[in-house]
Formats: structure tokens, C-alpha cells, sequence
């Protein structure tokens, strides 16, 4: 601290240690004692006085300032992608795998064969509610009659 | 901030450098709101207010690089942001619609403050025109005082950390703290006697 202005300064911010407080204090006159009493008074008002309104919009900059970002840096490094959503994708690509494995077993396991003529498909009415295919196996060792639009089959249309 | 957070901090860094916008998302929700009071305190308008925050995180993005962690973030940070707020102010003052006195100061170190305009009635002021007084004795601070009076006062920096954001010796920071407080004091004297 070399000249005035900086002790002085250093004084009203309680930047001095005793022995310096001390020898500062007996140079100055009773004016700018005065002032920095004033200036404290001031400093609380000011302090109250200016506090900015909250920020408005505060994620609004974040998206702001990452779109400017891949927009001025688009070779920028893919970034680590939030968890979730990888699995997510991996879950999808295994359905979809399954399914396909089930529609080429079904062709595998159950040879489109149907009852009634060859080649062909039986549509059988059991009611008027709902309808059902049969599907037989070769050799009449297995039948899958899949039926549509019936939560359950009555006990008076009992399949014969 | 505790060791912990500066430890998670320096994670998200080292991330960002690494090109992890996440990580940089994270770090711009820490700090944006001082980054954004520090800029409105010197700009005194939210909407450049604004765009000085994004275009200081944007700042730090691209020199992440040379962030040598000597400082803190937050203080890196503010220097920035005051560093982009003083320029722009110095930019608005270039226009013919200026609204800071850039004319330098010339007040004597030793002279006793006085009032710039005569006191007004004694009328009770009430807070908003407390706050417009003062708003107004910061309009005529020149951007580097206003800049040290808002990041001691209002930020409650040290004279290091204030040195580190403007870029000058702690030396300057307290000379130009000596003849801001002088200024806001001749500006505010009849306020001051009216309260």
C-alpha cells in the first residue's frame, strides 16, 4: 500500500492490521473520518438498493449457448449420452428380433395345411359374436384354433 | 464451496474439455446466475444482461483449454463476464446515445465530497426512489469503476478476486475503489443527509 488512496481504501475495507489501523487513523482528519462513516451507511443502501430481478429465462441461456456451441464446433466429440435412453434402443431391436424369430418358427412348427380342402383354410362360425381359424399340423397330430373377438368361448358353443 | 464440489467441479471441467456438453450444461446452471448479475450490475439492462451471459459461457467454452485452474471457476467466470460487459459498454458509449460519463474523473484525493445538486426537500424517499438514486449515481461511473464498485460491494469480492476479474493489480483495484466510492458518495450526498 503506497499511496493514500489505497491505504484509505484499505482502511474502510478493514484491510489493516492494528498497528497500521492505528497510525492511519491518527494522520486523518476529522472530515474524511466523517466521509467513511458516511460511506458505510451508504454501502448498506446500496447493497439493499441494487439487487438485480432474478434471472429470467435461466434455461433458456443453457440452450442457448449449447446450440451455439454445436452450431460453431459441429465436429465437437458426440457427447456421453444421458442414461436411459441407450437401453431403451436395445430393448426395441431385441422385440423386434423376437418377433421375426417367432412369425419363421411359426411357419417351421405349423405348415399351413387347413382343415377341409388342401391347401386351404377352414373359417368356422361358431357365433355370430365371434369367428376362429383352424390351422392342423401333417398327419393330424397337432390343430391351433385361433379364435377372434371372444374373451372366452361359451359353454353352449362347445367345440366338436 | 467444499472440497467435494470443487473436486466434482473440476470433473465437469475436465469433461467439457473433453467435449461433454453435458457436463459443460452442467457447469453454465451453476454458475449463470452470478455470471448474470455481475453483467446486469454493469450494463443496468437485463436483455444484454442476457446475451453477455451466454456469450461468456460461450468464451469459456472455446478457451477451456488455458483454464489452468489457479483460479477458481467462478472467478474465471467473472472475469469474463466483466471483461464482456466493459467492452460492451465501452461499445454502447462509442454511440452518440451514451449513457455513461466517459469523461475521466478529476477528483481530488484529498478533497471533501460535497454535494453535487442542492438537497431536496426533506420528503421521505421512499425504496423506489432509493433505488432509482442510486442506479442513476452508477450510470456515472466510468465502466472500470462501476465494475470494481459492484464486483466489492454488491459480489463481495476480494481485491485479488477482483484483480483476477478485471485484469489490473490489486494496487488499481483500490485506488479505482477509492475514487468510485468518492464519486458515489458526491452523487448521493443529499440522499444521504435526506435519510
Amino acid at each position: 500500500m503506497k499511496n493514500f488512496e489505497e491505504r484509505y481504501t484499505a482502511w474502510l475495507d478493514g484491510e489493516m492490521d492494528d498497528r497500521e489501523r492505528e497510525e492511519f487513523e491518527a494522520a486523518l482528519d476529522a472530515d474524511s473520518h466523517q466521509e467513511a462513516v458516511e460511506w458505510q451507511r451508504l454501502r448498506g443502501l446500496l447493497r439493499e438498493a441494487v439487487q438485480p430481478a432474478p434471472m429470467p429465462h435461466a434455461d433458456f441461456v443453457n440452450s442457448q449457448v449449447l446450440a451455439s456451441i454445436r452450431r460453431e464446433f459441429p465436429a465437437q466429440p458426440e457427447s456421453r449420452p444421458v442414461r436411459g435412453w441407450l437401453p431403451v434402443r436395445w430393448l426395441a431391436a431385441a422385440g423386434v428380433f423376437l418377433l421375426a424369430l417367432a412369425a419363421g418358427l411359426s411357419f417351421l412348427v405349423l405348415p399351413q395345411r387347413e382343415i377341409g380342402a388342401p391347401g386351404g383354410r377352414d373359417s368356422i362360425a361358431l357365433d355370430t359374436k365371434f369367428g376362429a381359424v383352424a390351422f392342423a399340423a401333417p398327419g393330424g397330430k397337432g390343430t391351433v384354433l385361433w379364435v377372434n373377438d371372444a374373451g372366452y368361448i361359451p359353454a353352449n358353443e362347445g367345440l366338436k | 464451496m467444499g472440497s467435494d464440489e470443487r473436486a466434482e467441479e473440476a470433473e465437469l471441467v475436465e469433461r467439457s474439455r473433453r467435449g461433454d456438453t453435458h457436463a459443460f450444461d452442467a457447469l453454465i446452471t451453476t454458475h449463470r446466475e452470478r455470471v448474470y448479475m455481475i453483467a446486469q450490475h454493469i450494463l443496468r439492462n437485463s436483455e444484454e444482461a442476457l446475451d453477455v451471459t451466454q456469450e461468456t459461457f460461450l468464451r469459456a467454452w472455446k478457451n477451456l483449454a488455458r483454464f489452468d485452474g489457479a483460479a477458481t471457476l467462478g472467478s474465471w467466470l467473472s472475469r469474463i463476464a466483466t471483461n464482456a460487459s466493459i467492452d460492451l459498454v465501452r461499445r454502447r458509449n462509442a454511440h452518440p446515445q451514451t449513457e455513461f460519463d466517459s469523461a475521466p474523473m478529476s477528483i481530488d484525493a484529498a478533497s471533501r465530497t460535497t454535494p453535487s445538486q442542492p438537497a431536496s426537500p426533506a420528503d421521505s424517499l421512499d425504496r423506489a426512489e432509493i433505488r432509482e438514486r442510486f442506479q442513476r449515481a452508477l450510470d456515472t461511473l466510468s465502466p472500470d469503476h462501476r465494475a470494481v464498485i459492484v464486483l466489492k460491494e454488491i459480489e463481495d469480492l476480494s481485491y485479488q478476486e477482483i484483480a483476477d476479474s478485471v485484469g489490473c493489480s490489486i494496487g488499481t483495484v483500490m485506488s479505482r475503489l477509492f475514487y468510485a466510492r468518492k464519486k458515489l458518495q458526491n452523487e448521493l450526498r443529499d440522499l444521504h443527509e435526506e435519510l
